[in-house]
């Protein structure tokens, strides 16, 4: 059974403009041990996915329908108490630029006891050694002197490193990582993705990899989905849909990609943009940017094709 | 024939504040290049090698500590920095910066921003005059003339993008310098604006210096790439060389961390830790020393020149052409 389970998810926003329908029906699960990507362009919905898992959403989001459930807990009814519990011990999450996720004038150190104290229970006299294991688990050189340092004084690669033992501190089942290596240089990124791959690994999690990078997207993760204008369009194993992408938007988004092998002329573009959320919109939101659109995209329900028990497509006419 | 521009041992140090008296940043050390006329150069390597002040050193915005800065023979570091900004001069080399959100006014429309260098730069005072080149250079950019009377917080990412590359195009430099141009931008997005860069280049016959830690981006609009690392350039190859047979360590290290989904299952070299301190480094030893995984005694003892290992191809390693051990 899938660790993390996300079916049928429908998150609108209230704002001063109208309605922005983020999410519909946005539906997928995360088995133990697996690393899912979700990849889309700025407005597709991958936070708000990410933050509504993790009951962190705005006051302005409403949640229109769908269930979420964590190892068979029901987190849309979950109280804010046992979420809070929930957050921390089974469920942590990583934030992108984590120079300002972490508290800025509290040693690293102690910001990890905080969370061992909150969450695993451990007794005061445990607490310091706790924290320079978990530090020491990252792969941080000399754990016992970075863990009196500040946040500032340390690069964004070891930061990021403080952030993961720290959501890996009280060894969750699921981790969510909102695009955790934006920012840092490509040297870096490449040793804390391997990182996130280890630990993934080795504690059996579930982890829920947000990125607009497809390749890093290609490298790390088991099986990916592309989500676009609030919709997963398309889930597939990593392979399959990078070497045999079903939906349009798929296939233009891997073209628009630049990979060693890419020349200018044939780098894509994927012509118009995203639909604006708060109007009335078709059933697939593509349809208006969609090369392959017929008549029928606009009409009725746009029903989920199975092309095989592990690759599905958002699409009438997939490729 | 004489190349455009000549780095001739630029140096930026820096004072330390709070340091011991007198201890410097090297922030450029000792750095010479040659950018030829249409000629586009990439620039590379992480946070704090130096990239940034090269694009302040050679886009004239600061001022070298020591070194020479030839711009089609003249030696544009003989006047300071003021002086350059107000001379003739400062049309030629033009800078498209990271993030358009941040470096457009924000209480100029978008017609204001293109038409400021041309009045300030090429002295332009025709207001017709001035109107016809904002909208031609607009066309060239495609840049929709219905929105030269926007803000900066009305267009998207991509049209502002596009407004920064006008901005910087109206006055025809010859040499363009873009830091980072589509790091803000979503791919489809960047899709277009590389394309965008690709063709102005050829119409316009300027040269880049493209400065980017994408190194996919990098190898699609450069013919040749600059790798720095801790102020220093460590390998200076053409595109092809440098991703399919890089010659420096780090440069490995830097091609290997590209994420690639069709080496997946390969275990690839990382580089992990940090540079060493920037600040008053030993000049008798390599700057990659105690983080470069072939280091030997002599790399703690002697600082290797760049020396060529192929052909317009230069490497600052004592072992770039044979690893320790092997014959020399």
């Amino acid at each position: 059974m899938a660790q993390l389970e996300i079916d049928n998810l429908s998150v609108e926003f209230r704002t001063r403009h109208g309605v922005v329908r983020a999410l519909e029906g946005v539906t997928f699960s995360i088995a133990r041990g697996e690393i899912l990507g979700v990849v889309g362009e700025s407005g597709s919905g991958k936070s708000v996915t990410a933050y509504t898992v993790m009951k962190l959403n705005d006051e302005a989001a409403e949640i229109k329908s769908g269930r979420i459930t964590m190892g068979g807990i029901d987190i849309l009814a979950a109280r804010p108490e046992a979420m809070r519990e929930l957050r921390g011990r089974e469920m942590a999450m990583i934030f992108q630029s984590p120079r300002t996720a972490l508290h800025p004038i509290r040693k690293v150190g102690k910001q990890i006891e905080d969370v061992l104290r909150e969450h695993a229970g451990l007794p005061s006299r445990d607490l310091k050694q706790a924290a320079i294991a978990a530090l020491a688990r990252v792969r941080i050189p000399d754990p016992e002197r970075r863990a009196e340092a500040y946040p500032f004084e340390l690069s964004g690669g070891m930061c990021q490193r403080v952030m993961i033992a720290m959501a890996l501190a009280c060894t969750p089942s699921v981790l969510i990582a909102d695009e955790p290596t934006t920012g840092l240089d490509v040297t870096t990124q490449a040793v804390i993705m391997d990182l996130i791959r280890d630990m993934s690994r080795s504690a059996r999690m579930s982890t829920l990899l947000i990125t607009h990078d497809l390749g890093l997207a290609g490298e790390y993760c088991d099986r990916i989905a592309v989500m676009h204008a609030g919709h997963v369009v398309e889930i597939a194993e990593t392979e399959t849909l990078l070497d045999h992408p079903a939906h349009p938007y798929t296939r233009q988004l891997l073209a628009a990609t630049p990979v060693p092998e890419s020349s200018i002329e044939s780098l894509n573009s994927i012509p118009g943009q995203l639909p604006d959320l708060r109007s009335v919109l078709p059933p697939c939101r593509f349809s208006g940017r969609c090369e392959r659109r017929q008549p029928i995209c606009d009409e009725g329900e746009l029903p989920w094709t199975e092309l095989s028990p592990t690759h599905g497509v958002r699409c009438r006419f997939p490729l | 024939m004489a190349p455009l521009l000549e780095a001739r041992s630029l140096t930026k140090f820096y004072p330390v504040k709070g340091a011991a008296r007198g201890a410097m940043l090297h922030a450029v050390d000792d750095v010479s290049l040659t950018i030829a006329a249409g000629e586009s150069v990439g620039l590379v390597g992480e946070s704090g090698c130096g990239k940034s002040t090269m694009v302040r050193l050679l886009g004239r915005l600061i001022d070298p500590t020591t070194g020479q800065i030839l711009l089609g023979g003249d030696d544009i570091t003989a006047m300071t920095q003021a002086r350059f900004a107000a001379s003739p001069g400062r049309r030629r080399i033009q800078i498209v910066f990271q993030d358009a959100t941040e470096s457009l006014n924000p209480s100029f429309r978008v017609f204001q921003s293109i038409a400021d260098p041309l009045k300030r730069l090429l002295d332009i005072k025709s207001a017709a005059e001035i109107d016809a080149r904002v909208r031609a250079t607009a066309a060239l950019v495609g840049l929709p003339e219905e929105l030269l009377q926007r803000y900066p917080h009305q267009l998207s990412g991509g049209q502002r993008a596009r407004v920064g590359i006008a901005r910087a195009v109206a006055v025809e430099p010859s040499l363009l310098i873009l830091d980072e141009p589509t790091s803000a931008l979503d791919v489809s997005v960047q899709a277009v604006i590389l394309r965008l860069l690709a063709d102005l280049r050829e119409r316009l016959q300027m040269s880049y210096l493209f400065v980017s830690h994408d190194l996919n981006v990098v190898r699609l609009l450069c013919s040749r790439v600059v790798v720095m690392y801790l102020g220093k350039i460590v390998e200076i190859a053409p595109g092809e060389a440098l991703f399919t047979a890089p010659r420096h360590p780090y440069t490995r290290a830097l091609v290997a961390a590209i994420p690639d989904p069709a080496r997946r299952r390969e275990a690839r070299p990382r580089l992990d830790g940090s540079p060493t301190s920037p600040i008053d480094p030993d000049p008798n030893a390599c700057r990659f020393y105690g983080r470069c995984p072939i280091s030997t005694d002599l790399c703690a003892k002697a600082m290797p020149p760049l020396r060529a290992v192929g052909p317009d191809h230069v490497a600052a390693c004592h072992f770039a052409l044979s690893p320790p051990g092997g014959n020399p």
